[in-house]
């Protein structure tokens, strides 16, 4: 069994699957805003239904998605994982929803994006086979064309795709990949993945921190 | 592990530590902790999103090393405390997320905790349980306040509080005016010693007999910077050198010498006989010697835990919710929220 996780978009979605990539139990809850606050509770009622011993991996998406919600599925990962000693494989979120996309509609490329607030998205881009050939990108949403598929990645899907892969025995990537130096997204972060699966359990930011210092200070 | 009182681990993410502390009853089996302060050093201030992206990167392997030094398994613990607020709500949000998970997947109990109680609480780890009641007053880089903590900690009252900038916050915005690195308060510490404290009379800050009255217990320093600032600005236009050392001793005289008065006055006024400091700048060597001095002519008891105690830890943590197990407290609800300017009288949500 795997229990999957995705914070990426407003949707806090927690998920378990078995053996079979069947879904025993998903659960979600749609705040752009609650994530730190809802992800207890939906854990806490996907657990009960597993049997701990019998949970093989974590699976958690890794964006890229708004940074703040974002880590809360990762912490949140990272701590099951610590906890049952088990691994934790992060999955670019836009590679499950590409799958899901292809395995509904088999055989042509697929371009998808996911909601980044302020008028851009996430995208990426996939050839038929679900191989990822460009992206993620942080783009305009202007700038998408009608062709492509926007939409939230779900934590069972995320745990799906993680599911495949390991049972694939493709090898996890052991190191993170860059950043860009400029503070823009010029596609580094991208071209260092290249096509890969199986990630570490750290977010994809493609972006370097705005560094401003807030005037107040901190407690 | 053996039997004995139940294991707490606290996890503290509110502002650039990251911090996983162990305690077992009053004792301190471990307290982890792994800073972004170098990263932060460049920009002059804490950069909230640098400090979320360090908890998260820093959580487990703080983590792991906590469990280590205190020779027990995450099977061992028997309840998670972890910071609720007040901090920066990104950074809280990753200790909240990753105590939330490991309480359900370790089926133990969770405690939401207060910030600010933990840095008075935290003192029973080095010198035992509190009196009943204590002041304490709280120093660092976020927060300037004095705090009345009777033995349930629940209840917490409010006296005082910085109108502006906190403590550590002047030490920092002094230290950058006379060209010193940050975090400003061990530099000015340092510089002033070769320095005159009586060299310059710099404003205490509500001290006038209206504001005293309105504002007891409370602080100012936005004005001492002010005052810095010019002072230093008038020497330079003169084309003389600035004596820093005089500055630096002279500022921390102010900041030293207000904090100790409002706390001895909450004391006496209060009827209260004992006092913790806590927080960052209780490290600073003048305000340590300036409240010894001022306590022991009051007949009050001065309680400062140790410097890795006073500033932002796991162990005050788990010291808190140590204290919350002992007395039956009832757990936080799964889905207890973070909140940036919580309340001190509020233990959590
Ligand atoms: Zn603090």
């Amino acid at each position: 069994m795997i229990i999957g996780i995705d914070t990426s978009t407003s949707l806090t979605s927690v998920a378990l699957i078995d053996q079979d990539a069947q879904v025993v139990l998903e659960l979600g809850h749609e705040d752009p805003r609650r994530h730190a606050e809802v992800i207890g509770t939906l854990l806490a009622e996907v657990i009960a239904a597993a049997d701990s011993s019998a949970v093989s991996a974590i699976a958690c998406g890794v964006g890229p998605g708004p940074y703040t919600g974002l880590r809360v599925g990762i912490a949140a990962a990272i701590a099951l994982g610590a906890a049952w000693q088990r691994p934790v494989h992060g999955l670019c979120s836009q590679d499950a929803l590409a799958a899901e996309v292809l395995s509904a509609r088999p055989g042509a490329p697929v371009d998808v994006a996911t909601d980044a607030r302020r008028s851009e998205a996430y995208w990426a881009s996939y050839d038929a086979g679900g191989v990822r050939v460009a992206g993620p990108r942080v783009r305009p949403v202007a700038e998408l064309e009608g062709s492509v598929v926007r939409g939230q990645p779900t934590a069972a899907w995320v745990a799906r795709c993680v599911h495949g892969l390991v049972v694939r025995g493709v090898a996890p990537l052991a190191s993170d990949p860059p950043l860009d130096v400029h503070g823009q997204d010029t596609g580094a972060t991208a071209d260092a993945l290249g096509g890969a699966g199986l990630l570490l359990p750290r977010p994809l930011y493609l972006r370097r921190p705005d560094a401003t210092v807030p005037a107040g200070g901190a407690a | 592990m053996t039997s004995g009182q139940p294991i707490v681990l606290g996890i503290e993410t509110s502002c650039d530590e990251t911090g996983i502390g162990i305690v077992q009853g009053h004792a301190l089996l471990a307290n982890e902790i792994a800073t972004s302060v170098d990263e932060h050093a460049r920009f002059g201030g804490v950069v909230p999103e640098i400090a979320s992206r360090s908890h998260l990167e820093a959580i487990e392997p703080t983590l792991q090393r906590a469990c280590r030094d205190a020779g027990i398994t995450l099977d061992d613990v028997d309840a998670i405390a972890v910071t609720a607020g007040p901090g920066l709500v990104g950074s809280l949000i990753v200790g909240v997320a990753t105590a939330k998970a490991l309480a359900v997947a370790l089926g133990v109990p969770i405690y939401g905790v207060n910030h600010l109680a933990s840095h008075v609480v935290v003192d029973e780890l080095q010198h035992g349980p509190l009196a009943d009641p204590t002041i304490g007053l709280l120093v660092s880089g976020g927060h300037s306040s004095l705090l009345l903590v009777s033995d349930d900690v629940e209840s917490i009252r409010p006296l005082g509080q910085t109108l502006d900038d906190a403590a550590g916050e002047a030490f920092d915005k002094v230290a950058r005016l006379l060209g010193l690195p940050f975090p400003g308060g061990p530099w000015i510490d340092r510089v002033a010693r070769e320095g005159d404290p009586s060299a310059i009379d710099f404003p205490r800050g509500l001290n006038n007999p209206g504001d005293r009255e309105r504002y007891p217990y409370d602080f100012s320093f936005s004005g001492l910077k002010t005052a810095v600032a010019r002072w230093v600005k008038a020497r330079e236009a003169a084309g003389e050198a600035v004596p820093i050392a005089d500055v630096a001793a002279s500022v921390q005289e102010a900041i030293a010498d207000v904090l100790t008065a409002r706390t001895v006055a909450a004391c006496r006024d209060h009827g209260v006989g004992e006092v913790v400091i806590g927080g960052g700048v209780a490290a600073n060597s003048r305000l340590r010697a300036m409240a010894e001095a001022r306590c022991d002519a009051a007949g009050l008891t001065l309680r400062v835990p140790r410097p890795d105690l006073c500033t932002d830890n796991g162990a005050m943590v788990a010291a808190l919710g140590s204290r919350l197990v002992a007395t039956g407290a009832t757990p936080s609800p799964l889905d207890f929220a973070t909140t940036s300017n919580l309340a001190v009288t509020r233990r959590s949500w």
